[in-house]
This record gives C-alpha cells, sequence and structure tokens, in this order.
C-alpha cells in the first residue's frame, strides 16, 4: 500500500494499492489551509483504509504555490520517517494529467496551473510510459499566458488519489521516481523579514 | 535516571530548523540546523529562503535528533511543534511535519508557543546533569532576531503576561541593520561585537527608545530600536570619511544592552518579583551578560541565563514545553490546527 499527499494546490491525502485502486482519497479544494487541513485529512485516510501497513509515501513535489506545497511535502516526508516507507516522489501535474488520459484526452496536452502575479505553471506531456501513465516533454514552466504552448489545455485539482496511482503504477513497471527536490521554478523573492515586530496580534 | 514524559519537539519559527528530544526536564537531543549562511548575503532573514531550508533540513534534523536521543519514534509519549509566534512559511513546514508524524504513528501533538518554549529553557538540564530548580515567578527578557518580549511568568502551562515588547526592530535586527550600515558582517551581534573591542562605550551618547518620562505611562516596558538605528545611520552620513567605527559600534552595543537591562530590571521592581530570566539568540552578547550580571546584583535580582544552545532557536526548549503540558494533564491540540504568525504570550498552547 502507498500512502499519497500533495498540496501543490489544493490539499489531498489518499491510501493507494499497489495496482493503482484508490482504497481512500480526500481533497479540499481551499488553497490556503494546507497546515490546517493535513492532520485531519492524514488522519481520515489512514482510518479509512484500516491503518495499512504503509511501504511507500507519493507526495507532490508541484510546481504549485511554495507556502502550500512545502507543509505536504514536510509531511510526507515525516510520515516516510516513522512508516519506515520508501519515498516516492511525483511531479504534481503528472497526476492531472492521468486525470486527463482516464477521461479520454490523449497526448498531447499541456497541464496548466494558477501560478499567482498574472502567471501560470505550465507542463506538456506528448506520451504515455510502459506504466501508461503521460510522459512530460521538458520540464515545467513559468510564465504568462501567452507563453503556453498551443496544445489543448488540460486543467483541474491534483488528486492524491491520482498521484499516488502514477507512483504505484512506474513503482510496478521499475521506472524511477523524479528527484525530491521542490519544483519552485521561481528564485526567492528577497524581502527581509519583518513579520514579527509584534506579538500582540 | 530521570522520569517525566518522553517528548520530541519541533521548532521553525525562523532561519533554525530545531529538533529536540526530551524526558521530562532532561535533555537527551538538541539537534539545530540553521540557514544562517545562505541569510548573510542578503543581510537579513528571508522568509523565502528560510522556509525552503526548512523543508531541506527537516528529515534529516528528526532522524539526527532520534538518533542521538537513542529513542524510536513509538518509544514517545508525545510531539510538539512551534505554532507561532514566527514566519508564517516558516512554521508550516514544522506543523505539516509534525502533525504527519503525531497522525502516522498516533501520538498527542500540542501546537505551543515559541516565546514560552524560551521560557522553558531555563528548567532544562543536559543528559546525567543535575536538575535545575524551578524558579518562578521570574520576569523574562527574550532577545533575538525575531522578538524583543519582556514577560512575567508565574505559571508556565497557565499564567504568562506580556509587559512589553518591541514596537518597531527586534533588538537582534537593530544589530544586523547597524552592522550594515557600518559595512560590518552579518548576522550583525558577533561582527558588532568584534568591531566594539578597541571602541568607546562612552563617546557618542546614541538614545535610548522609550525611556523618556513622557512614555513612562504607555510604555514603561516597550521597546523601541528604529530611532537608534537612525541616530546612527546620522552619525555616519555626518562623519563621512572620519568615521571611529569601533566607537560607534561600542556605543550602539551600549544602547540597545542599557535599554533592555533597565527595563528588564524595572519590571522586577514594579513587580516584586527578584528573579529574571534571559533567552534568546542575543544572549550570546557578552556585553550583554555583563551588564545584566552587574546590575542584577546591585539591585539584588537573581540573573538566569540558561546555556547558549537552549538560549537559540532550538527543539529541546519545545518538547520541553510540551512535556510540561503533558505534566499537567493538559488536552492536546486538535488535528486541524493553523500556524499563528503573531500567537499572543499569553496562548501556551493552540487549540
Ligand atoms: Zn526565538
Amino acid at each position: 500500500m502507498l500512502l499519497a499527499i500533495d498540496t501543490s494546490g489544493a490539499t489531498s491525502a489518499a491510501v493507494v494499492a499497489d495496482d493503482g485502486a484508490v482504497v481512500a482519497a480526500l481533497l479540499d479544494e481551499d488553497v490556503r489551509a494546507h497546515a490546517e487541513h493535513i492532520g485531519p485529512m492524514l488522519e481520515a485516510v489512514l482510518d479509512r483504509a484500516g491503518r495499512p501497513t504503509i511501504e511507500a509515501v507519493a507526495y507532490g513535489v508541484g510546481p504549485g504555490p511554495f507556502t502550500g506545497l512545502r507543509v505536504g511535502m514536510a509531511a510526507a516526508r515525516a510520515a516516510a520517517l516513522v512508516l519506515g516507507a520508501v519515498e516516492l516522489p511525483v511531479l504534481s501535474h503528472d497526476a492531472v494529467a492521468l486525470a486527463a488520459v482516464r477521461r479520454g484526452v490523449r497526448p498531447a496536452f499541456v497541464v496548466v496551473a494558477d501560478a499567482k502575479r498574472r502567471e501560470r505553471f505550465a507542463t506538456v506531456y506528448r506520451r504515455l510510459d510502459a506504466a501508461g501513465v503521460p510522459v512530460r516533454d521538458g520540464e515545467p514552466t513559468v510564465g504568462p499566458e501567452e507563453s503556453i504552448p498551443a496544445l489543448p489545455q488540460v486543467l483541474g485539482a491534483v488528486d492524491a488519489g491520482l498521484l499516488g496511482a502514477v507512483a504505484a503504477l512506474r513503482r510496478a513497471a521499475d521506472i524511477a521516481p523524479e528527484p525530491q527536490e521542490a519544483r519552485y521554478l521561481r528564485s526567492p523573492d528577497v524581502t527581509i523579514a519583518t513579520a514579527r515586530k509584534s506579538v500582540l496580534g | 535516571m530521570s522520569t517525566g514524559p518522553l517528548v520530541l519537539g519541533i521548532e521553525s519559527s525562523c532561519d533554525e530548523t530545531g529538533v529536540g528530544v526530551v524526558r521530562g526536564r532532561e535533555v537527551l537531543a538538541n539537534v539545530i540546523a540553521s540557514s544562517v549562511d545562505e541569510q548573510a548575503r542578503y543581510g537579513g532573514v528571508v522568509p523565502e529562503i528560510a522556509a525552503r531550508a526548512h523543508l531541506e533540513a527537516m528529515r534529516p534534523t528528526l532522524e539526527r535528533a532520534l538518533e542521538v536521543a537513542g529513542v524510536g519514534i513509538t518509544d514517545l509519549d508525545a510531539v510538539a511543534v512551534t505554532a507561532g509566534p514566527g514566519l508564517a512559511g516558516a512554521l508550516m513546514v514544522g506543523v505539516g511535519a509534525a502533525k504527519a508524524l503525531a497522525v502516522t504513528a498516533r501520538k498527542p501533538l500540542y501546537g505551543v508557543n515559541h516565546l514560552v518554549g524560551h521560557v522553558t529553557a531555563d528548567q532544562l538540564h543536559g543528559a546525567g546533569e543535575e536538575a535545575r530548580p524551578v524558579e518562578l515567578p521570574t520576569v523574562a527578557l527574550l532577545v533575538s532576531g525575531g522578538h524583543t518580549s519582556l514577560l512575567l511568568v508565574r505559571g508556565l502551562v497557565d499564567d504568562v503576561e506580556l509587559l512589553g515588547e518591541t514596537l518597531d526592530d527586534a533588538a537582534g535586527e537593530a544589530f544586523d541593520k547597524t552592522a550594515r550600515l557600518l559595512g560590518l558582517a552579518y548576522p550583525g551581534g558577533p561582527s558588532i561585537d568584534r568591531a566594539a573591542v578597541d571602541g568607546d562605550p562612552a563617546a557618542i551618547r546614541f538614545p535610548r527608545g522609550l525611556t523618556a518620562a513622557k512614555d513612562r505611562e504607555r510604555h514603561r516596558f516597550d521597546f523601541s530600536f528604529s530611532g537608534l538605528k537612525t541616530a546612527v545611520a546620522r552619525h555616519v552620513e555626518r562623519a563621512e570619511g572620519d568615521l571611529a567605527i569601533g566607537d560607534v559600534a561600542a556605543s550602539f552595543r551600549e544602547a540597545v544592552v542599557d535599554v533592555l537591562v533597565t527595563k528588564a530590571l524595572d519590571a522586577c521592581r514594579e513587580t516584586g518579583v527578584p528573579r529574571l530570566l534571559l533567552g534568546g539568540g542575543v544572549v550570546a552578547n557578552r556585553r550583554l551578560r555583563d551588564v545584566a550580571a552587574e546590575r542584577a546584583a546591585a539591585a539584588g535580582v537573581q540573573l538566569r541565563i540558561p546555556p547558549f544552545d537552549l538560549c537559540t532557536d532550538n527543539g529541546a526548549m519545545i518538547a520541553g514545553l510540551g512535556a510540561r503540558l503533558v505534566d499537567a494533564g493538559v488536552a492536546p491540540s486538535g488535528a486541524g490546527f493553523g500556524v499563528d504568525s503573531t500567537l499572543p504570550v499569553g496562548q501556551v498552547l493552540i487549540a
């Protein structure tokens, strides 16, 4: 069994069987309260799945707004440590791409997500791999709408059930997971902290 | 062999990723990874750089702390994590990790107040060392790059009162900004200390913020360092090529230390509490410790300074506070709490 977590946009957690079948999954579209949702959501999917033995923890590495993205990545790595499970990083857009293929959309297409500041994250998919999962063509990008390649656009929240399915199918097909680094795609804004001046709230 | 709850604590409110393990009041592990070197390029803490560093450091720091403590996650009685105050994006990394730890290992989770954690540090002792007597009530002066607060602590888990805090820059921030003005390296505390070695602390009379008679009514225990920073800037401008950096550094440091110690001892007098506890990274400043020791002794106030690795932001103090809450029979936080970057000091535990 796999535990899967993604907070690259929404907050989502799932328990997925080794063949990619979703055992329990939850998704909350609230794009702000990742730190709040992650606890109850993990508890709920693990309980619903009957607290199975977890051998791998899949997690989305983005792209997505940074603050939320990190909550799920930190949670997933901590969960893997506790459970003695392997970490299986997944490009978050791969889950959206798999959802599209399962709806009957055939590559090539581009997965697009909001990157704030009037920009979009975009990842191009042109083929399926041996596991039947869409394979990205090049690295994900961030930029204005005009910079997105002229392909059919696929949108949607990242569902941890599908993210877990991507990881499970690829693992079964012996395809190496993604590097574990967060896909920030932007350098950090260099603004010096002033947030803690007052704690009177 | 000490007794008490075995608690793991996670701290990520600023630029240190800290994980500690305590059994009761005994520190079994206190592991810290800092992003200070990355921040040095910018002369201050960049929140996004701090948060990125927390994510990378979190799992290795957790593993190292468990290894040093020689305990497994299943052995723990509880997990504690800093819920605020601090930088929101940084806090969220710790809270995300702590929630996953607690849920997957089925342990109670306490989301706690960072500042009360600093106070807890005074009650901790190293492995095999004698327990330190708990000395309450106490006035606590917490000074770092992120906060400058004066507290009255009557009970760690249920009675912490904010007497005053900085209205603008934290004292550590004032050191950083002044160091930049003088062309000295980040972090400002140590570099100003080095520059001040041959300087005359009485060379320039820099202003002591919020110490005038008119401020006594409303801001008796509050701090302000922005006027001091401006005064140093003006002095540097006027001096042009003829700047005695040693004198400026020593005089600046003297102004900061004077205000901190004067207000802290005034709080002891006003509250009738003859005890002063220092905490926070600025305690590393030798001059602050010396002046505090000298004037506290003269005022008949007992001064307490925890070991330095418990003064800076660390996970052991958070674990220690978690252990106190477990001991007091306080119910853990619910799984759905969020971070609070301005969590008031009176709120020891987040619901
Ligand atoms: Zn602190």
